[in-house]
């Protein structure tokens, strides 16, 4: 790795807001000003993120891994096109199937990318936040529940609608139907998305990148005998990385899934997939030359953007719903992914939408998604922008 | 743009000036994606025709559309249980019939203030479900907005009440003690003048300035959200919904299914209401307002002033000749629509044909010239 001095250009939000003494503001720097209020883009840093997520010790042996979250992410990928396939009445999900994918528990997987998925240790439930607890209930509660309802679809019939769990057809695109609850609520959301909230997201904010898993060696290789040429340090960083994508080269690829997909699908307006990226790449080459100051400030920057992301998100699919309010369908589907857009704010480190918030986020929505009016669909929206900081985008969102 | 008068910003502060100019350019940073992105290259002057568009079209459709609706409310008002006459049915039929016509202008402007109240589908989602609208007037009340009442809301609604027997029978069910029927009537008539009024309103006190201030035409820029709603409603609510579902050209097996016709319990209004949909889809084409001033600034202009070339008055000129004989074509049609398109199901395909034209036209060719995105098909991927 070299070592050089570079020139970053920070336009921070802090710019906004304070116009006094201009400066570097960013404390990980090295010409850090202590006077200054206003940052004036002159910040110099002893560290250079490289252009792809590839890091080499000095023999030039990659020490970046995250096999484990690649595996779970494919996993995922998996359960969800499993789960779709009851958008098609006459589809009965397997409940057993479901809860095996979960646990990884004697499931044979397509793995086409042969990780070894069959079998392994690696599983979606057990990096569930709460492990056994709340939220691996509330998943697996969700399994049963689609599982059930589709077992009663038949074939060529869309009878779901007001009281009635089915596949609902939208009318407005022909093209769109989905298994949807006796309240709209469409399961394969709630699960999909869901799990981004509660195991990817979470596993980024809350585990790797906090204090628990960073706060630790840095020094040693963790076993190069065994091809661990990483520092433990470097490797947690990894696994958080793996989490948001497995692409290296993120936002260029790895825009087809997942928070990486929803951060791209956002990018003209929000800008998150880039400053995510940017700021993996730097906090990774920061920890390679131990300048943790540079980081942290990097671990800040995912974390709010992680929560811009989810909140914009969020945002964009109750614009939806209130733009499709007549289609059953469609409003219902918008309406969950928004709801599990939301339910991921609580799980990003330093939020500021926590449980308490998205409950009453929830409450103001309501359960029954037949039962919703534009105004309590635009009164959660507008809520969660002034919570998140985003008023002024969301009607572009 | 942002101007950055650093004069007048210090004048009262005691901070220095590079923090300031610094100031300004981090927000020209923040608010510097260009809005005009459009293929186009033209003088034609977006801003005068939103104004235009705002002043003369949008807002005086939804002032004639909320008018009528309060008209019929006022004669529903007036009424009482007991007394009511089969000239009272008739005088509520005209007033039904007033709004339903002034309806298909406004329904064209199906963004904004209109989505955030989900004006359209509370107004005239059809078919309308009869048993809701029964067991509502024993229940004595009835919330709309709802999802789950949008089938037993607005125009649909009301013609069945008013028309599911004779003018006399009408009355007398009006009159039936027990029946709930005229203050149910009354309370779908409240509704909808209610949320016509909101919008309106909305238009009046600050959406109006926001129309015209966005003149660019990218995605959720002014022209963005007028011309994907003018499209979106064409194509779904006035070709597909008026004319192509009741006549089954919509389907492989083109079976028609007459129940789905636009105000089928009046009968004699289907064709009226196309009709005058399609005059409607002309008026904002042509940005002629209510007075019909065929100089007035319109997205024939815009395509003029393209110049001389195959997207520009060429296409205008298409536009112009399909508009003409789909007007022509609607003249075929004759009311009970319901049962035109069993019997001359043929004609009916054929007129159908002729919208379709249209929507080629004014959907892929006029979008692309303009350089203005169809987003209503958003298909996130799942």
């Amino acid at each position: 790795m070299n070592i050089k001095h570079f020139f970053l250009l920070l336009l921070s939000s802090a710019l906004l807001t304070a116009c006094n003494r201009e400066g570097c503001t960013d404390s990980a720097a090295t010409n850090y000003s202590e006077n200054a209020d206003t940052d004036d883009g002159t910040c110099e840093y002893d560290v250079d993120a490289p252009a792809t997520y590839a890091f080499t010790d000095a023999s030039g042996n990659s020490t970046v891994s995250y096999n484990g979250q690649r595996q779970r992410l494919n996993m995922l990928s998996e359960m969800t096109t499993y789960l779709k396939s009851s958008n098609t009445p006459g589809t009965a999900l397997d409940a057993n199937t479901l809860l095996a994918m979960f646990a990884n528990d004697g499931y044979t997987w397509d793995d086409s990318e042969d990780l070894g998925m069959t079998g392994s240790s690696k599983q979606l439930k057990s990096k569930t936040v709460g492990g056994e607890l709340l939220y691996t209930d509330m998943f697996e509660g969700y399994m049963n529940g689609i599982a059930e309802a589709s077992a009663l679809t038949v074939e060529g019939q869309t009878d779901g609608g007001i009281g009635q769990a089915g596949v609902v057809l939208s009318t407005t695109n022909p093209a769109k139907q989905y298994l949807q609850s006796a309240q709209g609520q469409e399961w394969t959301q709630l699960i999909e998305k869901g799990l981004m909230g509660a195991c990817f997201i979470y596993n980024i904010s809350s585990v790797y990148l906090a204090s628990g898993k960073m706060d630790v060696d840095n020094s040693s290789s963790v076993d190069p005998a065994n091809g661990k040429y990483y520092t433990e340090m470097e490797h947690h960083w990894d696994e958080g990385y793996g989490y948001f994508t497995d692409a290296v080269d993120y936002p260029a690829n790895g825009t087809n899934r997942f928070w990486g997909k929803y951060a791209d699908s956002r990018e003209a307006v929000l800008g998150s997939a880039t400053k995510i990226g940017n700021a993996f790449r730097l906090g990774r080459a920061a920890i390679s030359n131990d300048v943790l100051s540079v980081r942290d400030a990097q671990i800040a920057i995912i974390n709010s953007e992680l929560e811009r992301l989810a909140a914009g998100t969020a945002i964009h699919y109750l614009n939806d719903a209130v733009a499709d309010f007549g289609d059953d369908a469609l409003r219902n589907h918008e309406l969950s992914e928004a709801k599990a857009f939301i339910q991921a704010l609580q799980f990003i480190a330093g939020t500021s939408v926590p449980s308490a918030e998205v409950e009453h986020l929830m409450e103001d929505l309501g359960e029954d998604y037949y039962a919703v009016t534009t105004a309590s669909i635009i009164e959660v929206r507008d809520e969660l922008a002034a919570l998140t900081g985003l008023t002024n985008v969301a009607d572009e969102l | 743009m942002i101007v950055n008068n650093n004069t007048t910003l210090n004048a009262g502060l005691p901070f220095g000036g590079p923090a300031f100019a610094f100031f300004g350019f981090a927000l020209l940073v923040l608010s510097g994606c260009d809005p005009d992105k459009g293929t186009e290259s033209t003088d034609f002057d977006r801003s005068a025709y939103l104004i235009h568009t705002a002043d003369e079209l949008i807002v005086p459709s939804y002032e004639e559309f909320a008018s009528d609706a309060s008209n019929l409310y006022d004669v529903f008002v007036g009424l009482e249980s007991g007394t009511v006459t089969s000239e009272n049915v008739i005088a509520l039929r005209e007033g039904l019939r007033t709004a339903n016509i002034s309806w298909q202008q406004a329904q064209l402007f199906d963004f904004g203030p209109a989505i955030t109240r989900a004006l359209l589908v509370t107004t005239n989602t059809y078919p309308t479900d009869t048993s809701e609208i029964v067991a509502a007037c024993f229940a004595g009340s009835w919330t709309g907005g709802l999802p789950a009442t949008l089938n037993s809301s607005g125009l649909p609604a009301m013609d069945w009440m008013l028309f599911k027997g004779d003018e006399t029978e009408v009355a007398d069910w009006f009159n039936e003690s027990g029946s709930g029927a005229l203050a149910h009537a009354l309370r779908l008539a409240e509704f909808m003048r209610n949320e016509a009024d909101a919008v309106l309103n909305s238009w009046n006190t600050d959406y109006r300035d926001e129309f015209v201030a966005s003149t660019g035409t990218e995605m959720g820029s002014s022209m963005g959200e007028f011309l994907n709603a003018f499209n979106r409603v064409f194509e779904g609510n006035i070709r597909k919904q008026k004319l192509g579902l009741p006549n089954g050209a919509m389907t492989f097996s083109q079976t028609p299914q007459p129940s789905l016709v636009e105000a089928p319990y009046a009968g004699n209004w289907s064709v009226d209401l196309l009709a005058e949909s399609l005059r409607a889809a002309a008026r904002a084409y042509f940005g002629d307002g209510e007075n019909g001033s065929t100089q007035a600034l319109g997205l024939d202009d815009y395509l003029k002033s393209l110049g001389n070339v195959e997207f520009g008055e060429g296409l205008h000129e298409d536009i112009s000749a399909q508009l003409a004989s789909a007007q022509t074509a609607v003249l075929l049609l004759e009311d009970p629509l319901a049962e035109f398109v069993v019997n001359q199901q043929a004609t009916s395909l054929e007129v159908y044909a002729e919208l379709q034209a249209l929507v080629v036209l004014w959907k892929v060719d006029m979008m692309s010239s303009l350089g203005v995105l169809i987003t209503y098909f958003d298909n996130d991927g799942d």
